[in-house]
């Protein structure tokens, strides 16, 4: 136990190993496919052991502080660490991350055995493994800095994987620059923070921030670039447009980037660094702070997201929707707080929502990871990822669909045995308490969720098959990528009983994990509150409605005789459908802001630099040479009498000069 | 001119020269000798106008030598340092000249431009 807790580093060593060794590999050999394979799995492994055990120290020994840093340089007075911590959202994160990462890698082994460039693929996973622990490990805002831009370039390089299509290729700009707009408000909020509290460390920003080094409007200000950071990564409004795009890679890496890690790692950095979040209590405007900002825009993203995904007809890409609206609940739980008002003056915060979010985070990473194996599963059988040419694949893919039937229940919200449905239920209760409006926002997203994955399976599973696809060739896949189905079908169900209100206390999920306050150093200890609320009726009724009518509106349109048309009523909101079909243009909105700013600015740039800099300046310094050396090259007659005749001359001249003017003396 | 002749001090005054009659001298023969050396088209005559430039200094060194400090001979000494440089440059100056010769067919300086843009 001790020699795990104190080497919790290691964790991402084992997968940074395995990466390294596996482009070696494909460099002498491009084919080291079992190779490359082995090698990722065995250290993600490693890693997944490793974490487990760590997690099973945090709750056995709360009390053992584990970090460690390694010194990077010093330059004058600061010293700049490397460090590593683990704390319990730490260690529960580790967990998930490597459970996914390992299953993801095991299903990859029979859903890529047909792809060129396997060493690559693997190499690129692991790589994105180790950046996600980096990120997840990480004590201070530059080590997790660094972990988030190498989890954004591994993205990079997985969603552009298939080379030979340029639509991957596209795919994978679009993200990498989408994500390149929110990280650079990230890097300016570190920037001010490092500034202003001359530290970088999480524990001592926090103190530096408590303390008061941090002006009012300057740590608010600094908190909302921090946070475009996660507007970016976790795809929220305005910038989710790249995660949709970004199901262009292999499925299996949709499913680990899009669902368990890189996606989250913007709600796990909002949890992280909730301590200054919440001190940032010097309102925007009017009464509107940091963290409703962040509610808001969870909120609108969550409803936006879920608008777009009832309209889809890829089937990666209602899930791609599904995801961001997903996101968009949990940052919008995040942004939930209870003011503490002394005297008419707001004191400080109190979040409601982050038990909640990262209790979501944890049930949503296996239900979303299943669901989007379960489609890679559907894709590989049927080779095409439009749901009008599926149905009816419950007769050939018994397990796929069984397992999908399970994911889509679970993040609808299917009362009682469900995890999606306790952690919505979470979601729902924190935002009631802090007596949000963002609360019914959040219940028409649900019934939207509940609507578009059933749908979803409907299309997929029942009906009547559609596709062009020969029927007999249609067949289930292999066990490499049913297991991985099966066992993440098993926490897509149980992971909820953590987190129900009958559960006992001592195994309740808010009692591992929940909201410190930070205390300023020697004000005493800080107080965890634990709050473990019991159930609500009110919000336990919507959620059942939710989850009813959502369910039941899929059911009558997409069984097999509908009792309503989707069609009719798709031509009875023409505008609505359209919009939500055309994912209300923002792509389109954002193509034009490209063409009508960025290109504008690129053109005047261009002219500026074409005709005045290069053709003034430039050209200018040379012609002006040119034409005085060609003029005056005529003075070099190569007779050196006329030389000796001017040097006389001037001679003359000078001692006229000298003797004659009056001021002669005074020039000479 | 016999009252001339006869006037005191005239044959005196002629005879009696002064620092300034050296530097005129001096000055008229360093004018001669540029002037040698600005217009002549002949290598030859350029080099014997340089030599007129080198006296008219030198003239410049005794003078000054025998009127501004008698006792010391440091004007003369640069004088006769001078003929010796003179001579020497005119011995390689005038090697010079052959070498244009041979090469040009010619000591017109007119005609000897190479340098020419």
């Amino acid at each position: 136990m001790q020699l795990i807790a104190q080497n919790a580093w290691l964790v991402a060593l084992f997968p940074l190993l395995a990466s390294l060794l596996i482009f070696l590999a494909a460099s002498v050999n491009r084919e080291a496919n079992r190779l490359g394979m082995s090698l990722s799995i065995l250290g993600t492994a490693l890693s997944f052991l490793w974490s487990l055990g760590l997690l099973g120290t945090r709750l056995m020994q709360p009390d053992v502080v584990m970090q460690g840093a390694m010194r990077w340089l010093t330059a004058g007075e600061f010293d700049f660490q490397i460090g590593w911590a683990v704390d319990n959202l730490t260690a529960m994160m580790l967990v998930v991350v490597t459970f996914i990462s390992l299953l993801v890698q095991i299903y990859s082994a029979e859903y890529m055995a047909h792809d060129k460039g396997i060493p690559r693929y693997y190499g690129a996973l692991s790589l994105f493994t180790f950046s996600m622990l980096l990120l997840v490990l990480a004590d201070n805002l530059m080590v997790l800095y660094a972990g988030w831009e190498l989890v954004g370039v591994s993205s990079y390089l997985l969603i552009g994987f298939y080379t030979e299509k340029p639509a991957a290729g596209a795919a994978a700009k679009k993200a990498f620059i989408v994500n390149r707009v929110g990280d650079f408000g990230f890097l300016i909020g570190i920037m001010i923070l490092f500034y202003m509290t001359d530290a970088l460390g999480f524990s001592a920003v926090t103190e530096g921030v408590l303390a008061g080094k941090v002006p009012g409007m300057t740590l608010t200000l600094a908190a909302l670039l921090l946070f475009f950071g996660p507007i970016g990564k976790s795809a929220q409004f305005p910038l989710h447009v790249w995660l949709p795009d970004a199901m262009e890679g292999p499925t299996p890496v949709s499913a680990l980037i899009h669902a368990a890690t890189m996606v989250v790692a913007g709600v796990y950095m909002v949890a992280k660094l909730m301590p200054i979040f919440a001190s940032a209590t010097t309102p925007l405007f009017g009464s509107f702070l940091v963290l409703d900002f962040i509610g808001l825009i969870g909120g609108i993203t969550a409803i936006l997201a879920a608008a777009i995904a009832v309209t889809q007809n890829d089937i990666k890409r209602v899930l791609a929707y599904s995801t961001v609206s997903q996101l968009g609940f949990m940052m919008m739980a995040l942004g939930m707080y209870q003011p503490v008002i002394e005297n008419e003056v707001l004191v400080s915060i109190v979040p409601l929502g982050y038990t909640a979010a990262i209790f979501h985070l944890f049930t949503h990473a296996f239900f979303k990871a299943m669901l989007f194996l379960c489609s890679g599963s559907v894709i590989h059988a049927v080779h095409t990822n439009d749901m009008q040419k599926m149905g009816g694949l419950r007769q050939w893919m018994p397990v796929t669909a069984i397992t999908c039937l399970i994911g889509t229940a679970s993040i609808s919200g299917f009362p009682f045995i469900t995890a999606g449905f306790w952690s919505k239920d979470e979601l729902l209760l924190a935002m009631w308490q802090a007596g949000s409006p963002l609360f019914g926002l959040a219940a028409i997203a649900a019934v939207l969720t509940a609507f578009y994955m059933f749908r979803l399976y409907f299309m997929t599973f029942e009906g009547d098959y559609r596709g062009d696809l020969p029927a007999e060739k249609i067949h289930e896949s292999g066990w490499a990528m049913k297991g991985p189905l099966v066992i993440l079908a098993i926490p897509s169900i149980f992971a909820g009983f953590l987190g129900t209100p009958y559960t006992p206390e001592n195994l309740h999920f808010s009692s591992f994990i929940h909201y410190v306050a930070p205390h300023a150093a020697g004000h005493g200890e800080g107080h965890g509150a634990a709050h473990h609320s019991g159930l609500d009726p009110v919000v336990f009724g919507v959620s059942l409605c939710v989850f009813l009518l959502g369910a039941g509106l899929a059911y009558a349109m997409y069984r097999r005789n509908p009792l309503l048309s989707a069609s009719a009523l798709a031509e009875k909101l023409a505008p609505l459908y359209k919009a939500s079909l055309n994912r209300f243009y923002f792509d389109e909105l954002y193509m034009l802001g490209v063409k009508w700013g960025i290109l504008m600015v690129a053109k005047l740039s261009y002219f500026v630099d074409k005709f005045i800099i290069d053709g003034m300046l430039v050209n200018g310094a040379g012609l002006l040479t040119l034409a005085s050396s060609e003029t005056l090259k005529y003075t070099q007659s190569g007779r050196i009498q006329n030389y000796l005749l001017s040097v006389v001359a001037l001679v003359v001249f000078l001692l006229l000069v000298f003797f004659w003017l009056p001021f002669g003396k005074v020039i000479l | 001119m016999n009252d001339a002749l006869q006037q005191p001090g005239l044959i005196q005054q002629i005879l009696d020269v002064s620092l300034g009659h050296y530097l005129v001298a001096a000055a008229l023969l360093f004018c001669i000798g540029l002037y040698g050396v600005t217009t002549s088209r002949n290598l030859i005559k350029v080099l014997m106008s340089i030599e007129l430039i080198l006296n008219a200094v030198n003239l410049n060194f005794v003078a000054f030598s025998k009127y501004v400090t008698p006792e010391t001979l440091n004007g003369q000494v640069a004088a006769i340092f001078i003929m010796t440089i003179a001579a020497a440059e005119a011995g390689v100056g005038l090697a010079i000249a052959l070498s244009i010769f041979r090469h040009f067919k010619t000591v017109d300086m007119e005609k000897i431009h190479l340098m020419k843009w």
